[in-house]
C-alpha cells in the first residue's frame, strides 16, 4: 500500500510541469539518437559517398578512450579530459581576473570607457581561432593554450560585467551619496554589489566558451587534451568515430559545467542578497 | 519656543541646459528655516521643489546664490540627508543592512552599528523585520526602512521628497503620524516636499508656496494648530483653503504659460 505521504510527494511531482518537461526532454534525445544511428549514414553516403559513424560506433569507441589504450599518451581518456579542464578554468580564471575589475572600473569611469570600449568591441567578433597566429608568437607551450581560453572567457565577462554596472539604478548612487558615502564607499558598497547578478551571466557564459575553445586552444600548443585527442583523431588518423565520440564527450562535460556554474550562481547572489 | 534660523537659502538660482536652450528652474529662491522646524514646500509640478532638495543634498550644483548653514552643532555629521519617493533602497541588503550603510560610511565600528540600527528599526516599527529584503516589504515599510536609514546619518536636516507620494491614502496617514513622532522625538529639522495641501497643513509648521517655473518662495503660510491635527477642524480647513487658493493661482499661472507656448508651437 502506497501512504499518505508518498501520494502527496506523487501527485506534487504529477502536478508540476517538471516530469512533462522531463519527459519531452528524454523524447527529443531518443529521437535524435536514433536519427543519428540510422539516418545519418544513408544521408552522407547519398551526398558525398562516405561513411558517417553511427551513434554507437562513436559512442563506443568514447567508452574505449576511458580504458587502457597502447600507443596513446596519456593512456586514459581521464587524463586528457583532467588537463583539458585545468587550461580552461586557468583560462578562465585568468579571464575572470582580468576582465570584472576593468568591466567595474570602466561602468565607473566614463573616460576609461571611452578610452577601452571601441578596441574591446573590434576584437570582440574575432573568434578564438583567428588568434593562433598571435598566441603562436608571443607565447609557448602551455601558454598558448590557456590564451586562447582566456579570449573565450574575457568578452563575455567583460560585455556581461559593465552591462551591470551601466544598468545600476541612478537613485541608488544618489541615495548614496546623500547617505555619506564616499567614491570608494559607493564604489565597493555598490557597484559591486549591484552588477553582481549580471557578472554571475558573464562568468557563466564565459566558462561556456573558454570550454568551447578547448579544440581550437589544444590544437596549437598542446600534445594531449580533449580537443587535441579529437583534432588528432579526425585530421591526423581519420578515426571519425573517435572523434565524434570526444564531441559527445565535451557536450556533455560542457553541460555539467553550466550546471555547477548555475549552483554555483545560485549561492553567490544568494550570499550577495541579490535573491 | 526660542528658535534661530539653521540654514539660510539666499537668492538660490539654477538653471540647466537642454541643448543650446537655457532653462531656469529656479530663481531667486530665498528662505530661512529655523533648528527644528517642519518646512512643506508644495508648488505647482516642474516648479524646481525637487531641483532644490538636490542642490540642499549637495546632488545638484546652485548657479548662483548660496545655501548658509548658521549653526552646525555636530562637526563631524552631515547637515543634510534625504529621503526619496521611490524609497532608493539597496535591493541585495536586508533592512538592516540598508540601516548600517551611513554607518559603515561613518566609520561606526561593528558592535555599535548593531545597536545603533537596532534601536532605528525599535523607532520605525520594523521590529521582526530585521533579515527581510526590500523586495519583501510593503511600500510603507520601505519608506520607514528609508526613513531610519537616513537618521542613521545622524544629519540635522532631513530633506524628504515626496516620501509618501506613492502609498496609498491609508498606509500615507499613518506614515504622516509616524513621521511627526520621529520628528519630536529625534528633534530634526525636516523639509518635506509634497504636492497634497493635506498633508503639508496636516504636518508642517510652516508651508512654503512656490512660483511656478523658475521657482522661488510666492507665499509663506504659518501653521499654527496644536498636534495631533483634526483634519475636520475649522481650523484646519480655512487653513487648507487658504493653500490651496494661493497653489491653485499658480498652477492656473503655469497653465496659462503651457497653453501659450503650445499656441507658439502650432503657429510655427
Amino acid at each position: 500500500m502506497v501512504q499518505a505521504g508518498d501520494n502527496d510527494i506523487l501527485d506534487r511531482i504529477k502536478d508540476s510541469k517538471l516530469v512533462g518537461r522531463l519527459i519531452l526532454g528524454i523524447a527529443g534525445a531518443v529521437a535524435f539518437i536514433l536519427f543519428w544511428e540510422y539516418g545519418m549514414d544513408p544521408i552522407a553516403v547519398s551526398i558525398s559517398g562516405n561513411h558517417f559513424p553511427t551513434f554507437s560506433e562513436s559512442l563506443n569507441a568514447l567508452m574505449q578512450s576511458f580504458t587502457y589504450r597502447e600507443g596513446w599518451n596519456p593512456n586514459y581518456m581521464g587524463e586528457h579530459l583532467g588537463f583539458s579542464l585545468v587550461r580552461v578554468l586557468m583560462g578562465f580564471g585568468l579571464a575572470a581576473f582580468v576582465a570584472i575589475p576593468l568591466a567595474l572600473l570602466m561602468g565607473w569611469m566614463r573616460n576609461l570607457e571611452s578610452l577601452l570600449f571601441p578596441m574591446n568591441e573590434i576584437a570582440r567578433p574575432i573568434p578564438p581561432l583567428a588568434w593562433i597566429p598571435v598566441a603562436v608568437i608571443l607565447l609557448s607551450g602551455e601558454m598558448k593554450v590557456v590564451f586562447i581560453c582566456f579570449l573565450g572567457a574575457y568578452f563575455p565577462i567583460l560585455i556581461n560585467t559593465l552591462q551591470g554596472v551601466k544598468s545600476i539604478d541612478p537613485l541608488l548612487f544618489d541615495a548614496a551619496r546623500t547617505l555619506g558615502a564616499s567614491r570608494k564607499d559607493i564604489f565597493f558598497k555598490v557597484v559591486v554589489p549591484a552588477s553582481s547578478s549580471h557578472m554571475m551571466t558573464g562568468l557563466k557564459v564565459g566558462l561556456g566558451v573558454a570550454w568551447m575553445t578547448i579544440v581550437a586552444a589544444e590544437m596549437i600548443g598542446a600534445t594531449n587534451g580533449v580537443g587535441w585527442y579529437i583534432y588528432v583523431s579526425a585530421v591526423q588518423l581519420g578515426n571519425y568515430a573517435q572523434a565524434l565520440g570526444g564531441m559527445i564527450l565535451i557536450g556533455f562535460v560542457g553541460y555539467a559545467i553550466f550546471m555547477l556554474m548555475g549552483m554555483t550562481e545560485g549561492r553567490f547572489l544568494k550570499w550577495i542578497g541579490m535573491r | 519656543m526660542d528658535r534661530h534660523a539653521l540654514i539660510s537659502i539666499k537668492d538660490l538660482k539654477v538653471t540647466f541646459k537642454k541643448g543650446r536652450k537655457v532653462v531656469d528652474a529656479i530663481d531667486g529662491f530665498s528662505l530661512d528655516v529655523m533648528d527644528g522646524e517642519f518646512v512643506c514646500v508644495l508648488g505647482p509640478s516642474g516648479c524646481g521643489k525637487t531641483t532644490l532638495l538636490r542642490v540642499l543634498s549637495n546632488l545638484q550644483e546652485a548657479t548662483s546664490g548660496k545655501v548658509d548653514v548658521i549653526q552646525r552643532l555636530d562637526g563631524d555629521k552631515p547637515v543634510f540627508t534625504q529621503v526619496f519617493q521611490d524609497f532608493a533602497l539597496f535591493p541585495w541588503r536586508t533592512v538592516r543592512k540598508n540601516i548600517e550603510f551611513p554607518l559603515e560610511t561613518r566609520g561606526i565600528p561593528f558592535d555599535q552599528r548593531e545597536k545603533m540600527s537596532s534601536q532605528l528599526i525599535d523607532l520605525v516599527n520594523l521590529s521582526g523585520f530585521e533579515d527581510a529584503h526590500p523586495k519583501e516589504l510593503s511600500g510603507g515599510m520601505k519608506q520607514r526602512v528609508a526613513i531610519a536609514r537616513a537618521l542613521a546619518t545622524e544629519a540635522s536636516v532631513l530633506l524628504m521628497d515626496e516620501p509618501f507620494g506613492s502609498l496609498d491614502a491609508q498606509t500615507r496617514n499613518l506614515m504622516q503620524k509616524e513621521l511627526l513622532d520621529i520628528w519630536q522625538k529625534m528633534k530634526k529639522t525636516i523639509i518635506f516636499i509634497t504636492h497634497s495641501v493635506d498633508e503639508a497643513v496636516f504636518l508642517s509648521d510652516r508651508i512654503v508656496v512656490m512660483t511656478s517655473r523658475p521657482g522661488a518662495v510666492k507665499k509663506i503660510f504659518e501653521v499654527d494648530l496644536p498636534r495631533p491635527r483634526e483634519r475636520t477642524s475649522k481650523e484646519f480647513i480655512e487653513i487648507r483653503g487658504a493653500v490651496l487658493a494661493e497653489l491653485q493661482a499658480e498652477f492656473d499661472k503655469a497653465q496659462a504659460v503651457e497653453h501659450t507656448r503650445d499656441k507658439e508651437r502650432s503657429k510655427r
